[in-house]
């Protein structure tokens, strides 16, 4: 019977869960995204979309799930299908401020500038407030070229005292090759939340981009001490470690976004 | 019912809130919360290829221009839109898009036939009637699309043309432009042994636009108009006019002494590795310098006299049009030409 050992038959077999954590059948959409929340400030951005879905499929009226999965295939890269995915939000949550924000942010990232400026602004009519919202906003002053985009940063931190802000504006300064902007917003992230490795990480990131070689090995390893295995810290400290001049390693620097 | 959008608290039983219109009926809903995710690999694409980001940008502007023509011609708006416009350029590929797999295969499979057989035999009479139905089935593909909606006959023919003219600008005139650059079909009408009658071979008019003709390169060279006089039977010589397109080998370059006799040649006193063409015709003695900035190319695919020789040898550069590189007919002898 060595084929059936490993079948869950008996139940006293079954490691006792967690004290925090809930019973599995009263696990609701809220619990999902509190997980959700918690993968996005860890940086696991694949396992928050499945979070947020898992809650969606618990409560289909949660316009912040949805909201969170466009933001998340938005910080995976997905910007064609965050677009459609912002767009089928949209039809459910016709004034949604958010969904629209998600929406010009994929318009912006595929260089679609005026479908996303008019959707910003149409976000920014929208009832209530978001940091989002003028996260989006600087997004899209970045993507133009224009000095504004410090501003709506600035008030995306005012309305949202939150780490996850900062960290958020610094991964978007990233984004737009401008690491010096984005090391002094993610040192106001780590202000708030020196425990979380990654905004370490973040931080590790930008100055390897500036050059900071002994001082991102210092970040880096700051965040396998706080989380011992997180993969892209470890594979950063791999990479500075072995660093070497190599005409192809300068030729993915001059390409590399 | 509160809304989950706004928090607006609604009347029980009304299907959309009252504030927002977003819908209160979600939960019952059998909605798809899983969203569409990119493959690795068309991340990767889109990565490396910046273009696409543009893409949306030209697309809008096709559709604005589009949506003008629309406007004038009162054709249907699915009939004018970038994506239907795109899918014309390759035959069937709208069919597949409209879900017409086995005629879609048909018309893809017979057009490529055709293009590729007509390229076989570019140059030659059935090669440009390969071509000319290639080009007609495409014709036969896009009034199929306008024959899909409804549209009357002479709609479908007033589309279909423009559509062509269309793709005959956009798409064959510089894929012909193109292709001339590198390859250049010339028939043989007599036979010039090696060659015969009716022999084709593709020049490469490109080949020496940034490098100069070598010893050993088959050529493509136009002779100028100019007449041989040689010592006739009688008291009148005798007169060659030496013109016309040949092909054969370059021997010597500009400042070689070229030397020939007993069915050898000598470039600066040494054995040349390369003979002309037909390699028979060789004259039974001749001395030349090649002049500055010409080349010396025997006729020997000619049947001519030494003293002409000559004359017809020196080839200047502007004569050379380009490189032969393959003989494309006929099949039984088709390779490339060293």
């Amino acid at each position: 019977m060595a084929r059936f050992h490993k079948l869950e038959l008996n139940a006293r077999n079954r490691p006792p869960p967690e004290p925090n954590e809930p019973d599995p059948l009263s696990r609701d959409a809220g619990y999902w995204m509190n997980k959700a929340d918690e993968s996005r400030r860890a940086g696991l951005y694949e396992s928050a979309l499945k979070y947020y879905s898992r809650a969606l499929e618990l409560d289909r009226s949660l316009a912040a799930g949805w909201a969170g999965q466009v933001q998340m295939l938005l910080q995976l890269e997905e910007y064609p299908e965050a677009e459609l995915w912002s767009r089928k939000g949209l039809e459910l949550f016709p004034s949604h401020g958010d969904l629209m924000a998600g929406r010009a942010q994929a318009f912006c990232r595929m260089g679609d500038m005026k479908q996303a400026h008019a959707l910003c602004d149409g976000s920014l009519q929208q009832a209530g407030q978001s940091a989002y919202r003028w996260l989006v906003r600087g997004e899209i002053m970045a993507a133009s070229r224009q000095d504004m985009d410090r501003y709506c940063f600035d008030k995306a931190q005012e309305l949202d005292a939150d780490w996850l802000v900062p960290l958020e504006v610094a991964r978007i300064e990233l984004y737009y090759r401008k690491p010096s902007r984005a090391l002094g917003r993610i040192r106001r992230a780590l202000e708030i939340a020196p425990e979380s490795p990654f905004a370490w990480y973040v931080q590790g990131i930008c100055q390897s981009e500036l050059g900071l070689t002994r001082a991102a090995r210092q970040s880096f390893q700051r965040c396998l001490e706080l989380s011992p295995r997180h993969a892209g810290a470890e594979e950063q400290m791999r990479r500075l470690q072995g660093w070497s001049w190599s005409p192809m390693k300068i030729l993915r620097r001059l390409f590399r976004r | 019912m509160q809304c989950g959008n706004c928090q607006f608290e609604n009347m029980p039983g009304v299907q959309t809130c009252g504030r927002c219109g977003a819908s209160l009926q979600l939960a019952l809903l059998a909605i798809d919360v899983h969203p569409p995710r990119a493959s690795r690999a068309a991340k990767q694409w889109r990565r490396w290829l910046p273009g696409t980001r543009y893409w949306r940008r030209f697309r809008a502007a096709v559709a604005g221009a589009l949506a003008g023509v629309r406007g004038i011609t009162g054709w249907p708006s699915d009939l004018l839109t970038p994506g239907v416009c795109l899918r014309m350029i390759v035959p069937g590929w709208a069919q597949r898009h409209a879900g017409r797999t086995v005629r879609a295969r048909w018309m893809f499979g017979c057009y490529l036939g055709l293009l590729l057989s007509g390229l076989l035999f570019l140059g030659t009479g059935l090669g440009w009637l390969l071509l000319g139905l290639a080009l007609s089935l495409h014709a036969a593909s896009i009034m199929d699309i306008a024959g899909a909606r409804v549209l009357d006959f002479q709609r479908r023919l007033i589309y279909s043309g423009a559509a062509m003219l269309v793709l005959v600008a956009v798409v064959y005139y510089p894929a012909g432009q193109l292709l001339s650059l590198v390859a250049t079909p010339q028939r043989f009408n007599l036979a010039a042994p090696p060659f015969e009658a009716g022999d084709v071979v593709l020049v490469n008019p490109s080949a020496y636009r940034r490098s100069d003709p070598q010893p050993g390169d088959v050529v493509h060279y136009r002779l100028s108009p100019q007449d041989a006089r040689v010592a006739g039977p009688g008291r009148y010589p005798g007169i060659y006019r030496l013109q016309g397109d040949r092909v054969d080998r370059i021997l010597a370059q500009a400042g070689d002494k070229v030397t020939c006799g007993q069915g050898k040649l000598f470039v600066n006193g040494r054995p040349s590795p390369w003979l002309p063409i037909n390699s028979r015709q060789l004259p039974d003695r001749l001395e030349i310098t090649v002049p500055e900035n010409c080349y010396l190319i025997f006729p020997s695919t000619d049947l001519l006299p030494p003293a002409v020789w000559q004359i017809a040898s020196i080839v200047p550069r502007g004569r050379i049009s380009g490189r032969v590189y393959w003989r494309n007919q006929p099949l039984w002898r088709f390779g490339s030409i060293r």
